[in-house]
Formats: C-alpha cells, sequence, structure tokens
C-alpha cells in the first residue's frame, strides 16, 4: 500500500457553472470498481463521511429501480439520499439522478459514473454531477465544506485530549 | 481582458473598465452589480464615479468550500480503493 495515495490523486474540476467532476485512478479493473458501488453491501463500507453509519434501504440497482439510503450521525440525525437509476452498462458507465432530502426539495442532480479500463487492470474513474443551477452546485459545495469543517474539528479535539484519531 | 483580471492589477471606476472592455457603461453597472452581489468585487461611491476593487475575501471563501470538498471526495475515494483492495485479494483465493 506504500505511496498509493501519491499515485491516486483525485482531481476535482469545475468545467461548467454547474458541473462537478471528480477523477482517480484505482489499481483494479473496472468490473471490481463497478461492484463496490453498485452492491449494497460493499458500497456502505465506504460511501459518505467518515464516522457516520449508513444504512440503505432501497437498491434496486436496474434502469428505472430506486435507491435510497441514510448516513446516521452519532446523535442519531439521519441524513436521506435518494433517487434513481438511470442508465447502467456493467462495468463502463451508470447514470443516476441524485436527492438530499430536504425542505424544499431541490431539483435532483445527475450523477454519472464512467469506468475506463487502462493498461495493467487499472480503471480511470471520472465522475460527472450535473446540476439545475450554479447556485445549486455551489450550495453542495458549501454543505461539504461545512461537514468537512466539522470533522476537522472533531480531529482537533481528539488530538488536543491527547488520544489517536 | 476580463473585468476580474482587470481589477486584479488594482481599483478601478466603472468607466476605467466599461471602456476596454468594449462595454457600455450601463453594461459595465450590471456586470459589476452582479460580481458584488457574489462577493468578488467591492464597490465605493468616490465623487461622481463609482469604484471598484476586487473583494479579496470572497475568492478565499470559494476556494476553501472547493478545497473541502476535494479533501472530502478524496478521503471518501480512499476508502474505495480500501475495499477494492480487500475485494480483489477475495477473489483471487
Amino acid at each position: 500500500m506504500t505511496g498509493l495515495n501519491e499515485l491516486h490523486k483525485t482531481v476535482v474540476t469545475l468545467p461548467a457553472d454547474t458541473e462537478i467532476h471528480t477523477e482517480r485512478i484505482f489499481d483494479a479493473p473496472p468490473e471490481v470498481i463497478w461492484d463496490c458501488f453498485m452492491d449494497p453491501e460493499l458500497l456502505k463500507q465506504w460511501l459518505g463521511p467518515d464516522r457516520l453509519e449508513m444504512r440503505v434501504d432501497e437498491f434496486d440497482a436496474r434502469p428505472g429501480g430506486k435507491w435510497s439510503y441514510v448516513h446516521i450521525d452519532s446523535d442519531g440525525t439521519e441524513y436521506r439520499f435518494f433517487g434513481e437509476f438511470v442508465e447502467l452498462d456493467r462495468p463502463v458507465r451508470a447514470v443516476q439522478t441524485f436527492n438530499f432530502v430536504m425542505e424544499p426539495q431541490p431539483p435532483p442532480s445527475v450523477d454519472e459514473l464512467n469506468l475506463i479500463p487502462l493498461e495493467n487492470d487499472q480503471t480511470r474513474l471520472v465522475t460527472k454531477t450535473t446540476f439545475e443551477s450554479r447556485e445549486q452546485r455551489d450550495g453542495m459545495i458549501q454543505a461539504g465544506m461545512e461537514k468537512g469543517m466539522n470533522e476537522g474539528y472533531e480531529k482537533l479535539d481528539s488530538i488536543l485530549a491527547g488520544r489517536e484519531r | 481582458m476580463g473585468v476580474l483580471d482587470r481589477l486584479g492589477e488594482g481599483g478601478a471606476s466603472v468607466s476605467d473598465l466599461a471602456g476596454p472592455a468594449g462595454m457600455s457603461l450601463t453594461g459595465m453597472k450590471k456586470h459589476i452589480g452582479i460580481l458584488e452581489e457574489a462577493g468578488l468585487v467591492r464597490t465605493e461611491k468616490r465623487g461622481r464615479t463609482r469604484w471598484c476593487e476586487l473583494a479579496t475575501e470572497g475568492f478565499d471563501e470559494a476556494a476553501f468550500w472547493l478545497e473541502e470538498f476535494r479533501r472530502r471526495r478524496h478521503e471518501q475515494l480512499n476508502r474505495l480503493e480500501e475495499v477494492v483492495e480487500r475485494r480483489k485479494r477475495e477473489r483471487q483465493t
């Protein structure tokens, strides 16, 4: 595992006002990556912010099928997400709608997942998320900032308390 | 040259900005209004002209958001990588 993270940097770009792109290389063939996204048992092992429990309530991985899951805080607060699978072409490309439950409910964003096979059984993962508006996209980034900041503070707390993270 | 690039070199009045950008004074006023609302430009009335400057804190905030998003996404994909590694080993055995 040495140096893996150095080689496998995540590249995040904002190529248009309503889009977020991310790219990342993995040391595994596309089929393996695909299963980590489309098998709920595997998905809940890695998706979402640190330290939040994840519960998958619905996961019907076929075009038109619905998915929904919650991230659960230690105080029991639930953050619910839901959407619908639009296109599933294992192990190449998946398209799904994505909603974070809030009042009033904003329009869904559309998530595209593309898996490009590389030499040596590697895969380039490319995601593209398209929002209704720039406002909505920036709101998403902002929400990430808040969470990230809180996580940062929690880590700082642990350090100050003299514990391992 | 874009308005933000120009303001990066120092403050300017709305009419200073309009000419080189090939825009009318009214058009530039509108444009500055949008940038001001976004927190990227700060303006003040100076005599009979409106003076514009970059609001650097607006850029810092925007860059900070994106950096946090990047960090979080990276963390998540690191965990995906761990699951991938485990999955690969399971498949081999």
